[in-house]
Formats: structure tokens, sequence, C-alpha cells
């Protein structure tokens, strides 16, 4: 079993990284935290994010077994975790499915959620997020699509380069955004939808998708990149 | 650009897309605030950064079926060990008592299932005679009247508070039914002559949800 090691330029520290493989092969549990190592901003990284109250007693109703909770619960999460499903897989008739397969986790798992670690809404998507990917691979998703890019794309370390701004995009109508985001990868359409769909912050993204602070904004980074090209591409250029 | 001065600008550029979706901090917001005011590059990324925003959220939706969530109650009882896959029939059940309950209990139980038996043919099987159909309203023939009269149906819905409750609100009485489609017929407190509040009736009656119709009879 290996894992991933990025040396950034900038900050020399080991960066570890769950490779999807060990996701694949069930070698992470669904529910392990993820090893975040936070070596920017530590200070924001640290911050301890509240959980709203009435979530706080659904799931620890949900714990009980209280299928009343649980299903407000499900009333609640089902649609955002469905949207960020249908964007990552693409294919609406396996999501109910697969956010029932989510749902189950929560309600088998919810003793185990801990407040103090994540909100219930990074613990939902994190779950949702490993879910696709092995979706993905079911799906006869390519290797190469569910690659760690950030093992060898770093912001700091872009070997093409490009400045920033060369990878601007340029004004796009709304649709050209949206068709262009179709062709994203989907770790860079990760990023995007839960950035702009759930309004999450690098680091819950760090935490839904079990990479370092870093990597999201490379991510972020690179998946403008890629739009840029996209956008390129369908316009002759 | 000086070094320093590059740093910032890439420090910034990266953060663009969480300013955009307002999740930095406020120390971080502070800093980029003051680099991106004399920044026309980080200005117009910020502006790229919300057109992708407003587009990733313009995207498909999903809601879950009520399919969705009868099949997620499903997975639940089967993670729970509570699935039912066949119910258990009345016989399975018997057999199963009679095969731990002790020999007099048996005897005891079969006695009583013989009465059981005995009564119901008794019940059902009177000699001599038509079976009566009858209701609480009508326990013997309905005898001519003077009285205003209503044929009323009332929702299938309609619990037995609401039906009440209507034939309160009308001063009605059952004086038959139901008949086998259904149809009560109720006495109402004026003389069967005073048209004008037998109309007045009718038209409470329509105007109650619980009653499908209302009409004099004949």
């Amino acid at each position: 079993m290996g894992v991933v090691i990025a040396i950034t330029r900038a900050d020399t520290r080991m960066v570890v990284c769950p490779p999807l493989r060990m996701v694949r092969e069930g070698i992470l549990e669904d529910l392990k935290p993820h090893a975040v190592e936070p070596f920017a901003e530590p200070a924001s990284a640290n911050e301890t994010r509240g959980t709203p109250d009435d979530e706080l007693a659904l799931i620890r109703a949900t714990a009980k077994g209280d299928r009343a909770a649980f299903k407000t619960l499900y009333d609640r999460y089902a649609p955002r975790l469905g949207r960020y499903l249908l964007r990552l897989l693409k294919r609406r008739e396996v999501v109910g499915e697969v956010v029932n397969d989510v749902m189950l986790v929560a309600w088998q798992s919810a003793a185990r959620y801990e407040p103090r670690a994540s909100r219930l809404s990074s613990w939902l998507f994190g779950i949702a997020h490993n879910k696709a990917l092995k979706a993905m691979e079911r799906m006869g998703a390519r290797k190469e699509d569910l690659l760690d890019e950030e093992a060898t794309e770093d912001f700091a370390s872009r070997d093409d380069g490009a400045t920033p701004e060369q990878t601007a995009i340029g004004h796009q109508t709304g649709a050209a955004l949206l068709s262009a985001l179709e062709g994203l990868s989907p770790n860079h359409r990760a990023v995007i939808e839960l950035a702009f769909a759930e309004d999450c912050s690098y680091q819950e993204i760090a935490e839904i998708t079990g990479c370092p602070l870093n990597t999201v904004k490379t991510r972020m980074f690179h998946a403008r990149k890629q739009l840029a090209r996209l956008l390129a591409e369908r316009s002759g250029r | 650009m000086t070094a320093e001065r590059s740093r910032q600008h890439e420090l910034v550029f990266r953060s663009l897309p969480f300013y955009a979706n307002g999740t930095l901090n406020p120390q971080e917001t502070g800093q980029l605030e003051a680099h991106l005011a004399g920044c026309l590059s980080c200005q117009a990324e910020l502006v790229r950064w919300r057109d992708l925003a407003a587009a990733a959220r313009s995207g498909p939706e999903w809601s879950p079926s009520p399919a969705d969530w009868a099949a997620m109650e499903s997975r639940i009882d089967r993670a729970d060990g509570r699935a039912r896959d066949t119910p258990i029939g009345f016989r399975e059940t018997i057999r199963s008592w009679f095969a731990i309950a002790p020999a007099p209990m048996r005897w005891a139980f079969a006695a009583q299932a013989a009465l059981v038996v005995v009564l119901a043919g008794a019940l059902l099987f009177r000699p001599g005679g038509a079976r009566i159909y009858e209701t609480l309203s009508t326990p013997e023939k309905v005898a001519p009247s003077d009285r205003a009269r209503l044929h009323v149906v009332f929702a299938e819905d309609a619990t037995e508070r609401e039906i009440r409750a209507a034939l309160q609100d009308l001063k009605a009485v059952i004086v038959y039914g139901p008949s086998p489609t259904g149809v009560y017929t109720v006495e109402l407190p004026f003389a069967a002559s005073a048209r004008e509040q037998l109309d007045q009736a009718i038209a409470r009656a329509k105007a109650n949800v619980k009653i499908r119709f209302a009409a004099p009879p004949g």
C-alpha cells in the first residue's frame, strides 16, 4: 500500500494525500477521518466550526434509531447530495441509489459523528464524495479521470510557464460556462461544485475530498485552466 | 513587480474563488481586499470567478422521489435486521403455538375454537327466514312522517365525528340507511311543506365538503 507524497517548492513539508486506489479498494473506509495537514493559513484551518443545534439534535436522535429525525435529515440533505452526485456522475438514473448509499452510512454511523471534528454537511458530503468515486469506478470511469492531479500538479511547481492571467477564461456566457463545466474531470468538477453550489470554504473542501488545503486551491486553479482549454476548443480557437 | 508583491499577488489570485463565495475568514478577507483595491488583474479575475460561480449554481438539480425514500426505509429495515421478507401466515402461527403449548392448553384452545365455529354458524344460518339488514338508525321499518326528509351521501373519507357534525349542523337525524348504495335518509326539524326551509337545508348540506349529495326523496 502506498501513498502519494507531494513536495511543494514553497513549503517543503510533505503532503500526504490518500490515493483514490485506496478508496477504490476499500482500504479507506467511507468515514475514516481524512488526514488533512493544514500547511497554509493554519489559523483559519483550526477555527472551530459550529454545527447548528437542530442538526446536532437530529443526528443524535438518528443515532438512537429515531426514524422521524432521520427523515428530516434525509429531506434536508438528499436534494443537496443528489445535486452534487448528479453533477459528478452525470447519470440521473443512478443518483437516487447513491444518495441512499450515503444516507444509509449516516443512519448506521450517526453515533460516530463528531461535531467538533466537522460540520454535519462536511461529514455527509465526504461520504458522498467517496461514494461518487466508487460509483464512477463501477461505471467504468477512465483511470486518468480519477488520478490525483494534485500529486503532480501543484500551483507552485507548474512547469508550463503559464502565469495565472494566461489561464484566464475571458468573459463567457453562463450557458457556455455551464456546458464547459460538464467537460471537467470529476476532481475538478468536485471543487467547483463544492465551492459554488454548496458555498464550502477551502477547509471544508479539504475535509470532504480528503486533501490538503493547498491542494484544494491548486485544484481550483487547474479546474480554471481546464475550463479555459475547453472553452477555447469549443469556440474554435 | 517586486518578489514580495508577486508572491502576494499569487496568494490573492489563488484565494479569489473563496473570496467570491464569501468563505474566507476576516483576516484573509482584509488582506485580499487590500491587494484587490490596487490590482486590476485580480479585479478582472474576480469577475470571471463570479461568472463561473453563477454558472455552477445554475446547473442541474435533483430531488428524491417518494420511491427513493421508500427504498431508503427498506434498506434501513434490512440493515437493522428488521426486514420481513414474507409475513408469517396464520396457520404457521397456530402450528408453531401448538408445537410448544402444554397438552391441556391445546385441548382448551381447540374446545374454544369449536365453540366459536358453532356460534358463528348459528348466527349466520338462522332457520326460517331471510336475513334482516339493519342499521342503528333503522331498528324497525321507517314510519311515514310529515317532517321534511333528505337523501344524503357522505364523503367516503368522512369520519364518524364529521358525519355527526354535519347532522348536527342540519339539525337532522338519520331515519334510514345506509342503503346498499350508501344513501342515508335524514329527517329535518320542520314540516315537509316548508319549501324555503328545505331549500336552505339543501344548500347548507351541499356547502359541507363531507356531504357529496343532498336532495329530497322521490
